[in-house]
């Protein structure tokens, strides 16, 4: 590959220089107001970073090109962090990064805990989206060349991988589980098929050929039925969310998050590696980072009743995905996630070509643009922490009387905002009452949505090698030709097998009085 | 007290109501007296969008109101040009469409939301011709290499392209008949994810667009152009008219209207994106992205949609695609 | 309910769906129907086994060991009236537009969890704050961030 060699002397230099860029004033108001910004349409239910940073764009028209692409940098990192407050506040996450958010986040807010959930997402936050700007500063050439060697078949296998994690997902029955990830990949399927073009079923209506939106059904499932839960269970003066003010929770807090050296470490990678994959999107790695946390943990069974450990895992891992998928985008020009293909469009725009000459001749944008992201999430730390407490502090004092209406004009403009279609928004109350109904019934809204993410992923990937191996004696061969794929399946089978192993040790172990049958 | 009370309920609603009345519209003589809500039907970062957005700043200066970019996305563009039939037909609603895709949505798809010629063509703007390449590192050197690869070993050799009935796809079906071969089109999820695709070495070569092929400049090697003369910004690709195959086929992007919007409102929208594409900002950037500029107005563009529905129809017959 | 009836339920309702989707099976692309036909068809066979193990004893075993549900009884008709409320807002949406929508959503629902004592003075201090939130969602995004919220048909 025809990069050009960074010596080490220019490295720096380029970053010197970058640094010098960043800390003038001007750059540093635009990186806190996108930051400030990003994190409020992150948290606001149905606009997605991708839409934050589309939405800004015409603003960026009269700055120079390094100062616009700080202030979009700065947006994409605040809205990933800001999908955290809506998780943890109101069980809906303001992104889809930020779904394994509402696992223990929720539940902590519920306890009266919420304050140390948006600690624990911040520093998180922070940390993750500064390693994935480091990883993107001096791995980016490496990482992207393993990403180029992701194909089709991997694609598929990355799905198959992903839906492993449905047995940290189902509390309870694991096979209601795998029947709701089902049940989301056939509504994903939903609409032309992303192969092949087929119109698939839509009821006859060519409403429906637009398939069903993950954030609709997001707000859908988590939302709403939480929404209804909290009417139903009594009203008059009676508050969702519980607030215990106590004191030094902000220091307690963050030593117990920087303590969780392992948690931080592993999501980190996880979450740039994933953001490297283009098209795996970066949704699913907050879920795969909450899966290992909870996998390498001692004391798995208290994940989804409220643990910080869970929060920390997502949230570090969706925050770094943004270096990560920035990544392909700089070294190839290729988009790492959506919101890296506006920016690719705004790059193109201004005449900058992606690729080997953005490192070279306009370095100076360049590691402007990469210094910035690292600014933000710095940035996002005394902001998030300051606002996230006054925030719990307005939810939990606020009467279910406004809450209710107050949450369902926001996923009422949420679910219309995301493509300006009514059927979205009644499509939305729709699962809703189905998402309420099969709670009721025991089937969980994660692994649905899960499924959701995952479908077209595994699909495309799966029918693309089908394709691509019509030349083979076997088209399914071309599933497992590459190195990668096997890797892959071994990691399925292993994620997959995990919670056996623990009953497996179990049966073989000298039972040395009776344990209290911890075993999955 | 009450008083007091009554007043400020007064006030606020009168402000409210003030806020939330939107302004009844004018006449459209004095087109354009609104802003224009131009809708782009597929993904933020795509070539759709970004052309919208460079055209963004010229549009401004003509739409004096303002230029609101929006997206409708899904279905492949279906979605956002179902809405746009169903728009209220005063020329400050127009939507970015394409062709084939307006073309071979309806026709394959039994209903798509709306009818081909119910979308009112205001102006052609830019094509991107499909172009073949291979890597740059590739043993495929000219296209008689590629063409001898491919009658050599049929159905081995896998070209990208991005997404199904669309100009890519029609592209290799017809290499695929005027040479005699067999390829295998593998469809993407957008031109984006093909270049990934064939750096990785995952597929053969690429039947794509001329914009992925500039941008791409030094890791793509281009074997063929399907438009009819050489394109400015890839001097060195022959074009497969010159190579003995007359193929001439890409994608074509323009901005429509809604059905029953009045001629003279159409004509003065066309007026304004004729000079837009005279902008010399915007020939610029098109030019550096690989975007053939085109300048058809509404009777132009009219005649190639219908020129082109005769065409694809037998075609999709030919090939057994459609479905009555 | 019951955990059997759950499990029975359930199973029911996931394998009417994947029939819903199954008789609309009309693929136009030979690869068009690879994947979702797998998915239903294991699908299916899963449901199956959770259906028939539901009605056995097996269900029963599960059943006694299952803790009991968190207390409190569940209010129908106030979670009726708001999801209904919600549906109304959604539907007319399109017609009356966010504006009239959004005060009418807003106050009637504040209004009907607000327990007694319900008199004017508390139907005219749900819909002023419904229309200061309202009037705020506007300005935020309609006019600040440019995402246009519906007019509404009889305005257009």
């Amino acid at each position: 590959m025809p990069y050009v060699e960074q010596g080490e002397t220019t490295l720096l230099e380029h970053l010197w220089l970058g640094l010098q860029n960043v800390v003038m004033v001007h750059n540093l108001l635009l990186i806190v107001a996108g930051t400030v910004s990003g994190m409020i349409m992150g948290a606001l239910p149905g606009l997605t970073a991708t839409m934050a940073v589309a939405l800004l764009v015409p603003f960026t028209y009269a700055m120079n090109p390094a100062s616009g692409l700080a202030l979009l940098g700065a947006i994409y990192m605040g809205c990933v962090y800001g999908g955290a407050f809506s998780a943890i506040l109101i069980n809906t996450p303001g992104t889809p990064s930020s779904i394994g958010t509402t696992f223990d986040g929720y539940p902590m807010a519920r306890q009266g805990r919420g304050e140390e959930a948006i600690v624990g997402a911040t520093v998180g936050s922070a940390i993750g989206g500064i390693f994935g700007v480091i990883a993107l500063i001096f791995l980016a050439p490496p990482l992207a060349d393993i990403a180029l060697r992701f194909g089709p078949a991997e694609y598929f296998w990355v799905g198959v991988f992903g839906l492993t994690i449905i047995s940290s997902l189902s509390a309870g029955s694991f096979l209601k589980g795998v029947v709701g990830a089902m049940f989301g990949i056939l509504v994903s399927t939903i609409g032309i098929a992303p192969i092949g073009g087929d119109v698939r079923f839509t009821f006859g209506s060519p409403a429906m050929q637009g398939g069903v939106d993950l954030i609709v059904i997001l707000i859908g499932m988590f939302c709403i039925p939480e929404v209804l839960t909290i009417v139903s269970k009594g009203i008059g003066g009676h508050t969702a969310v519980e607030y215990k003010r106590t004191k030094g929770v902000l220091w307690e807090t963050t030593k117990k998050v920087l303590v969780q050296r392992a948690n931080l470490l592993r999501s980190c990678i996880i979450g740039t590696f994933i953001g490297i994959l283009p098209g795996a999107g970066g949704n699913i790695a907050n879920l795969v980072a909450y899966n290992e946390a909870r996998r390498a943990s001692k004391t798995p069974e208290k994940f989804g009743t409220g643990h910080l450990e869970g929060v920390v895992a997502t949230e570090t891992a969706n925050n770094a995905v943004v270096g990560g998928g920035i990544i392909p985008l700089v070294t190839l020009g290729i988009p790492g996630a959506p919101p890296d293909a506006v920016i690719y469009g705004v790059l193109m725009m201004q005449g900058l070509r992606p690729g080997p000459e953005l490192f070279a001749e306009r370095a100076d944008i360049t590691y402007t643009f990469m210094l910035a992201l690292g600014v933000s999430a710095l940035v996002m730390v005394p902001i998030g922490i300051y606002g996230g407490r006054l925030l719990t502090r307005f939810v939990a004092k606020l009467p279910v009387r406004y809450l209710v209406p107050g949450i369902g004009i926001l996923t009422i403009i949420g679910s219309y905002a995301i493509r300006n279609n009514f059927t979205d928004v009644i499509l939305m109350l729709g699962f809703g009452v189905v998402g309420y109904a099969l709670r009721i019934l025991g089937f969980q809204a994660a692994p649905i949505v899960l499924g959701l993410i995952l479908g077209p992923i595994m699909e495309t990937g799966l029918v693309q090698a089908y394709l691509t191996g019509q030349g083979y004696s076997w088209p399914w061969l071309a599933l497992f030709i590459n190195p990668i794929s096997w890797i892959l399946i071994g990691m399925s089978i292993l994620s997959f097998a995990w919670p056996y192993f623990g009953s497996l040790k179990q049966m073989f172990q000298k039972p040395e009085g009776l344990g209290s049958g911890n075993g999955e | 007290m009450r008083k007091h009370i009554s007043w400020c309920f007064a006030l606020a609603a009168f402000v409210a109501i003030a806020v939330l009345l939107p302004i009844t519209p004018v006449m459209a003589a004095d087109y354009p007296s609104k802003p224009l809500n131009y809708i782009v039907c597929f993904n933020p970062g795509g070539e759709t969008d970004i052309t919208a957005r460079i055209q963004e700043p010229a549009l401004k200066k003509y739409y004096k109101e303002g230029v609101v970019i929006s997206y409708k996305i899904g279905g492949g563009g279906s979605v956002g040009w179902a809405e746009l039939v169903k728009s209220k037909p005063d020329g400050y609603t127009l939507a970015g469409d394409n062709l084939p895709h307006i073309i071979l949505q309806p026709m394959l798809r039994g209903n798509a939301g709306y009818k081909t010629l119910d979308i009112k063509q205001v102006y052609m703007f830019e094509s991107t011709p499909n172009i073949l390449v291979v890597r740059s590192d590739s043993p495929y050197k000219t296209l008689k290499d590629f063409i001898a690869a491919a009658k050599a070993k049929p159905g081995t050799l896998t070209l990208g392209g991005s997404g199904s009935s669309t100009a890519n796809d029609l592209g290799t079906i017809m290499l695929n008949k005027a040479a005699g071969i067999k390829t295998v089109y593998i469809p993407f999820t957008g031109s984006g994810p093909v270049v990934p695709a064939l750096l990785g070495g995952h597929v053969t070569g690429l039947m794509t667009y001329s914009t992925m092929a500039v941008q791409q400049r030094e890791k793509f090697r281009p074997l063929a152009i399907m438009s009819e003369e050489r394109m400015s910004v890839l001097p060195d690709v022959p074009t497969f008219k010159e190579l003995g195959y007359d193929l001439v086929e890409g994608a074509y992007r323009g901005v429509a209207a809604p059905p029953g919007t009045p001629d003279d409102v159409v004509a003065k929208a066309a007026a304004i994106y004729e000079k837009v594409m005279q902008d010399p900002d915007v020939i610029k950037k098109m030019d550096e992205n690989g975007f053939k500029i085109e300048r058809m107005g509404p009777a132009a563009s009219t005649e190639l949609v219908k020129k082109r529905m005769v065409l694809y129809k037998e075609m999709m017959l030919e090939m057994g695609l459609l479905k009555k | 309910m019951k955990a059997r009836t759950r499990d029975l339920l359930g199973s029911v309702l996931m394998l009417a769906f994947v029939a819903v989707l199954w008789v609309q099976r009309d693929y136009m692309t030979p690869f068009g129907g690879i994947f979702p036909d797998i998915v239903m068809e294991i699908m299916a066979g899963i449901l199956v086994v959770t259906l028939i193990l539901s009605v056995t004893p097996y269900a029963a075993m599960k059943e006694a060991g299952e803790k009991k549900e968190e207390g409190g009884k569940t209010n129908w008709k106030d979670m009726t009236v708001v999801g209904g409320i919600l549906l109304a807002w959604a539907v007319l949406l399109q017609y009356l537009g966010f504006a009239l929508t959004g005060i009418v959503g807003f106050g009637s629902i504040s209004w009907y969890l607000g327990g007694m004592p319900r008199d004017v003075k508390d139907i005219g201090r749900c819909v002023l704050i419904g229309v200061a939130i309202v009037v705020l969602m506007i300005v935020v995004f309609q006019h600040l961030l440019e995402v246009p919220l519906p007019p509404g048909r009889i305005f257009d």
